[in-house]
């Protein structure tokens, strides 16, 4: 029974070595957060996607936007979507967007909304803001809500904060913070190829 | 009895140990998203496991996306993008713009139309920007026609012609294309809407 027994423990260790994988990042500044309980010190960490690519963004991007969840986001596209006065917007890059999204977004990448972007007065023209070239009125601009890969995607607030320097009310601007991730893990259709 | 034991612990080691082997060929061969399955661009993608799990449930998305009242027929096809190298942001910005009209007017803009590149392109050369298609103007013509705004005026628009050329000839600085039109929006109503035979009242 040796042999059996020595096998076993050599495969278990060689399936078993890639859990065995260090901590990563949560955020840009944290690996762990540690907190105490009755005297004992707890800590929390964090497997698989680490920052820079995978930081767990926070709740509210900034002041003035809110944060939606699935049934708002059904709700926004059953209402300022159907009625022509709403946007829901994917900001993950094409590749990804085509292999599925949440029904009814439209793609636009949110290296679009950076100000280094030469064509983004083009861009805020299509929606919905007028004058962009001298003094931008945004009275006809879409209300707009944007989504990512998920809860770990820093593009859709890095694009909101980016569209708020361009002068987008903050009222108009709502965050799916669970994104692509959360909408298929709760078992919600996506629409490919859109 | 010890030699049939013996046996029995051969057998079983024989079948993990191939059963671990064609497990690692297997992962091998087949590399479950490895970046090479993506197509397209090497851009910075999430884990395999959130990308590949939802897809059992996309085959029915059209077929249940298509009651809702939101019609996704014609909306464009996504720009395809050199699969060799990155698209530039200028593609990536107007297949934005065209996914916004689309979906906001129903259709994708036709060249030419607001919104398009063309578009983009035309009024940046209008407003004397530099843009990608556009080289630096040249100042010479103007040195050889400066009587021109002297004699009159007015201006006979010729074929070829475009607000940008005009102010370009006549002051030798393609930023008073927008002053000329501003002049002339009692027979102009976009800038585009110059056509030789006009006659412009220059400012």
């Amino acid at each position: 029974m040796v042999p059996v027994n020595r096998t076993v423990a050599v495969t278990v260790a060689c399936l078993g070595s890639p859990l065995l994988a260090q901590s990563s990042a949560i955020t840009e500044t944290a690996r762990t957060f540690s907190f105490s309980m009755h005297g004992e010190e707890v800590t929390i960490t964090r497997r698989g996607a680490s920052c820079p690519n995978s930081c767990v963004q926070p709740m509210s991007v900034a002041p003035g936007v809110a944060t939606l969840g699935e049934l708002e986001v059904i709700a926004f596209l059953q209402n300022a979507v159907s009625n022509g006065s709403g946007l829901l917007i994917d900001v993950r890059m094409p590749t990804s967007f085509s292999t599925g999204a949440v029904p009814g977004a439209v793609n636009v990448p949110a290296a679009t909304f950076a100000p280094e972007n030469p064509y983004r007065p083009d861009l805020l023209s299509a929606m919905g803001v007028t004058g962009v070239d001298s003094t931008p009125s945004f009275a006809s601009a879409f209300s707009i809500v944007l989504y990512g890969r998920g809860t770990d995607d820093k593009d859709a607030p890095n694009a909101i904060n980016s569209l708020l320097d361009a002068g987008y009310p903050a009222g108009k601007i709502q965050y799916y913070r669970g994104g692509i991730s959360d909408w298929t893990q709760i078992g919600l259709n996506l629409s490919v190829g859109q | 009895m010890k030699h049939t034991q013996k046996t029995t612990g051969l057998i079983r080691m024989a079948i993990m140990g191939t059963a671990f082997v064609a497990l690692t060929v297997v992962l091998l061969v087949f590399q479950p998203g490895s970046p090479r399955h993506a197509s397209g661009t090497a851009l910075p993608e999430t884990s395999v496991t959130r990308v590949a799990a939802p897809l059992e449930s996309v085959v029915t998305a059209p077929a249940d996306v298509s009651g809702s009242g939101v019609s996704f027929t014609d909306v464009a096809q996504q720009p395809v993008a050199p699969s060799s190298a990155a698209p530039s942001m200028r593609d990536i910005t107007f297949g934005a713009i065209s996914n916004l009209k689309s979906a906001t007017t129903g259709k994708a803009p036709a060249p030419g139309e607001p919104g398009s590149l063309l578009h983009s392109v035309v009024q940046r050369s209008i407003a004397g920007e530099p843009t990608q298609t556009s080289p630096v103007v040249q100042p010479e013509p103007v040195a050889a026609k400066p009587a021109r705004k002297s004699v009159s005026d007015k201006y006979f628009v010729r074929p070829g012609d475009t607000l940008g050329s005009i102010a370009q000839e006549v002051y030798g600085d393609a930023g008073m294309a927008s002053e000329i039109f501003l002049k002339n929006t009692n027979i102009m109503s976009r800038p585009e809407s110059l056509r030789a035979g006009m006659i412009v009242d220059l400012p």
